[in-house]
């Protein structure tokens, strides 16, 4: 009995060490290999429940024009993304094939914009870099300076892939 | 009881001597319980405390950290040595060193706690996105192994808490087609997922603490739908999505599974019937998600049998296992819909004073007769 508890323990902590590893590598992986970009962003706003305050961001990007009328709610798109010679990245396509590799994309899945729209035309793109994580006080702070101009920037890595790790925000 | 030995002794069933023992003993069993009481309670205050603590100083992201952000795998590390040493530390108090096993208990608690805690440093250490349903299901995944095995109720608690939270996160992250996905299809998959997990024949024969608790919130869960059910229903639902009906298919093939694999014995028939009643509640989900017209009265006349069904269940098991808890749900329940319906009904079309007397005197007369019954069942319990 005592065994097969400790063997129990045991076999748990190794469940525990593979996930926060396997959580860690992933987001390495796309830190290390991927190309840093600067993406044009508005901030939204407030809290995590476990995580505490954060920068909720919109993107430039993350609106999908109205004549996209093929793409569904929860499909993934791939953005196309253009970088000009201050490293900011705009898009040139939205496609629903992953383009191929060589070029820099943007992986992502369309949603509302507003939750609860009942609208079929309000369609958005989460690109799974919209929480900007900040010292507790500081995000009231940091989307006031935002807002006041006009817009900041994201600081993205992206990797071939197209998975996308939010690295940081500033100003314009 | 101390009335009941003083009874013996005046009946001459036992001495003198032996009822002033018995009396002493009783008083002092009393007093190790109420102190071993007030160390759970202690122990548990402490290790949520603690994990509190943890969780909002790392929210805080505060100025400490910054010399762990310094290096972003120190704060992983960090947090990922406190939580194994707390699980650990707890196993070996637990196994080793039986002097604290109320200690060794609240060490694992809060290591379950610790090791969410460890995920959202991860989160936002790299950005993911906040309220993340993913980080939900992991930790559920995480801790799930540890109520089972360690038996701990507020582990099972918080299990319980995780799972929801993942549907609800989970549904939130996707573009929703309906308002009713909120009011009638996340309780019915939470209450149908909870009540099938309970049901899975390892845990229902293993675990049945466990079992019950997941059953009570799946089927409160699950009331409170029908009860909206009786009240409103929306001409179509439709919604034709792989998330919607894959969920419902799933949690289908899982209870026939339950079923398929059950053993024999006395509670196994009960199983019988609740993985059939889940079926056909699912069933009907499914023909209602697909359905491109719905008869609204044939759904409000559904839900009201299957509250009736519910509440049977309730009141069947409770009295079969003798369990006042699932008694007093299944009272509350028939109160509930007794109230619904007494309001929505005579309120339109009963004279007001006779609404209020009438009103008060069924519901006088419900509750003296399921008190009457509780409390004979209370004494058979006292007795055996």
């Amino acid at each position: 009995m005592k065994e097969n508890m400790e063997k129990s323990a045991k076999i748990i902590v190794i469940f525990w060490f593979l996930i926060i590893a396997l959580f860690t590598i992933s987001q390495e992986i796309i830190l290390q290999k991927g190309r840093e970009v600067l993406l044009k962003t508005v901030p939204v706003d407030p809290r995590d429940i476990t995580r505490g305050e954060y920068v909720n961001l919109s993107y430039e990007i993350s609106r999908l024009p109205s004549y996209k009328e093929n793409f569904h709610y929860n499909d993934t798109v791939y953005a196309k993304l253009d970088v000009d010679s201050k490293n900011i990245a705009s898009v040139s396509k939205f496609e629903q094939t992953k383009p191929q590799l060589g070029n820099l994309f943007i992986k992502g899945k369309v949603t509302r914009c507003n939750g609860f729209s009942t609208s079929t035309k309000d369609k958005c793109i989460k690109f799974g870099i919209e929480s900007y994580f900040v010292k507790e006080g500081e995000a009231r702070k940091l989307e006031y300076a935002l807002q006041n101009k006009d817009w900041g920037y994201a600081r993205v890595v992206i990797d071939k892939n197209g998975n996308a790790v939010l690295i940081g925000v500033e100003g314009r | 009881m101390e009335n009941r030995i003083l009874k013996w002794q005046k009946d001459g069933l036992i001495t003198e001597d032996a009822s002033r023992q018995m009396l002493a003993e009783i008083k002092e069993e009393k007093i190790k319980l109420r102190k071993t009481r007030i160390n759970i309670t202690i122990y548990t205050i402490a290790a949520i405390l603690l994990g509190l603590g943890v969780i909002t100083f790392i929210s805080a992201n505060d100025w400490i950290l910054e010399l762990l952000n310094s290096n972003r795998f120190l704060k992983i590390i960090l947090m990922s040595l406190v939580t194994f040493a707390s699980f650990m530390g707890g196993v070996k108090l637990k196994e080793e060193n039986k002097k604290f096993p109320k200690l060794a208990n609240a060490l694992i608690v809060l290591s379950s706690i610790l090791i969410g805690a460890t995920y959202s440093v991860i989160g936002q250490i790299y950005n993911i996105n906040a309220n993340s349903s993913l980080l939900m299901f992991i930790w559920l995944l995480s801790i799930l192994p540890l109520a089972y095995i360690f038996k701990s109720y507020a582990i099972n608690v918080l299990s319980i808490i995780l799972m929801i939270l993942t549907i609800i996160f989970f549904y939130g992250e996707l573009s929703l087609d309906k308002f009713l996905v909120w009011t009638i299809f996340i309780p019915v998959m939470c209450g149908s997922l909870l009540y099938t997990v309970a049901n899975i024949p390892v845990v229902l024969n293993k675990y049945n603490d466990f079992s019950l608790c997941y059953k009570i919130v799946g089927s409160v869960a699950i009331y409170f739908t029908l009860i909206v059910l009786t009240c409103s229903v929306e001409k179509s639902y439709q919604m034709l999505s792989f998330y919607y009906l894959a969920p419902v298919l799933a949690v289908i093939v899982l209870n026939v599974l339950n079923y398929a694999f059950k053993k024999d014995g006395k509670e196994n028939d009960l199983l019988y019937k609740e993985s059939f009643a889940g079926i056909i509640l699912l069933s009907f989900m499914l023909a209602a998600l697909l359905a491109p017209v719905i008869n609204s009265s044939f759904v409000i006349f559904l839900a009201n049998v299957a509250i009736i069904v519910l509440v049977a269940f309730g009141f069947n098991y409770g009295y079969k296992f003798e369990n006042e808890n699932i008694i007093s749900v299944a009272n509350w329940m028939l109160t509930i819909y007794v109230a619904v319906n007494y309001c929505r009904w005579g309120w339109n079309y009963m004279n007001k004073s006779l609404f209020f007397i009438f009103g008060g005197v069924v519901l006088l007369v419900l509750g003296m007769y399921l008190e009457k019954k509780k409390k004979a069942l209370a004494g058979l319990g006292k007795e055996g």
